[in-house]
């Protein structure tokens, strides 16, 4: 017998920081929601630690990439029946004591998808420029897209019910960068996302999978193109037509 | 010119033996062959019988009909080429979701250990 939320943190190369995640996430949430840890093959000792920690482990044979892994965590959370899904980063930005934010508005809105967003009510005046640029353009698309208003498409920090779950196990070539493009796709398809304020911190210790003007450029042409795969893919039907 | 065609045709026998024996010995698949085949054939029929060759480049408008060869040549490398990266991303998003299964395989196999242990314990307690 499991609880009825589980907590999904994919993770690659995080030894420095994942210790601290899972003991905040102990500390705020107890014995209540269950915590599944996806190691992306890491090669700097996770592994290791991760049996220390004594933390329900999905191991993958080689690297996957944030997406392959997060998909993994959809998977195991959907073959065990669980109802709510979370997805945590394991960099340490995102904070436990949110996560009873993101599970009132669900409680309140009973949207599919919750995004834990840092922009919904505050500016966005810490990211970088071409960062703030990326976000504001995603924005103006899935309002375009869509008709809805995402401040923060770009968040991992989401709370995920089982509809939207079991959508998300059964998509082929499940997206390298699973952002706008996912939430356009899902607003696409008739599921409803609710955005609220939350907390963040700045990574902990170590360099993001963004880091960098190549892998910021790349991520940015990657996440266009898949914008216009899915607005070819539903067009003309589906846009401003949701339906499930 | 015609030792133009010469060489595109003893060229032609030789890539079709080839592939003939790669898939006797089945080093390549039937399937995958196929193309392949009718490439090579294709190259062999045009060299062997250049008038269908030269009708046809005046047809299109090519000066020197061996041009035409190469145009063939480079359009059906392309699409096979195509065809390749196709199937290598399709063959990679099942290696995808056949390491997400293995894990999760894995992660059961290591659950149900750690129960059925628990479960002598106590039996032996």
């Amino acid at each position: 017998m499991h609880n009825d939320l589980l907590i999904i943190i994919p993770c690659f190369n995080e030894v420095h920081n994942i210790q601290g995640v899972i003991a905040d996430l102990r500390l705020v949430i107890g014995k209540d929601v269950d915590i599944v840890v996806i190691d992306d093959c890491s090669t700097d000792g996770t592994s290791k630690l991760l049996v220390a920690l004594d933390v329900i482990t999905i191991t993958l044979p080689f690297n996957l990439g944030y997406s392959g892994a997060l998909q993994t965590g959809y998977k195991y959370a959907f073959a065990h029946g669980y109802e709510q899904v979370l997805q945590f980063d394991a960099d340490g930005q995102h904070l436990a004591s949110e996560i009873q934010t993101l599970l009132n508005v669900r409680k309140q809105y009973n949207a599919d998808i919750i995004i834990g967003s840092r922009f919904a009510e505050s500016g966005r005046s810490h990211d970088s420029f071409l960062k703030r640029i990326a976000t504001s353009l995603f924005c103006k698309l899935i309002k375009i897209i869509t008709g809805e208003t995402i401040y923060d498409p770009t968040s991992g920090f989401q709370l995920l019910n089982r509809s939207a779950l079991e959508r998300y196990t059964k998509i082929h070539n499940f997206p390298y960068y699973p952002d706008a493009n996912i939430i356009i796709e899902m607003i696409l398809n008739g599921f409803s996302v609710k955005e609220v304020q939350v907390a963040m911190r700045d990574r902990q210790r170590g360099n993001s999978m963004h880091s960098g003007l190549l892998r910021q450029s790349k991520y940015m042409a990657t996440l266009f193109y898949s914008i216009f795969i899915i607005v070819l893919k539903y067009f003309p039907s589906k846009l401003h037509h949701k339906v499930r | 010119m015609y030792w133009n065609y010469l060489y595109f045709s003893v060229i032609g026998i030789f890539f079709v033996v080839y592939v003939f024996k790669k898939v006797k010995r089945n080093e390549f698949s039937e399937g995958r062959s196929i193309f392949w085949i009718a490439g090579g054939f294709t190259m062999l029929c045009l060299s062997l019988f250049p008038v269908i060759f030269i009708k046809l480049s005046l047809l299109l408008g090519i000066v020197y009909p061996p041009s035409l060869l190469f145009l063939l040549s480079i359009v059906f490398v392309v699409f096979v080429s195509f065809r390749q990266d196709q199937e290598i991303s399709q063959l990679s998003e099942r290696v995808n979701e056949l390491a997400q299964r293995n894990a999760l395989l894995e992660q059961a196999i290591s659950a149900f250990r750690a129960e059925e242990r628990l479960k002598q314990d106590n039996i032996g307690e």
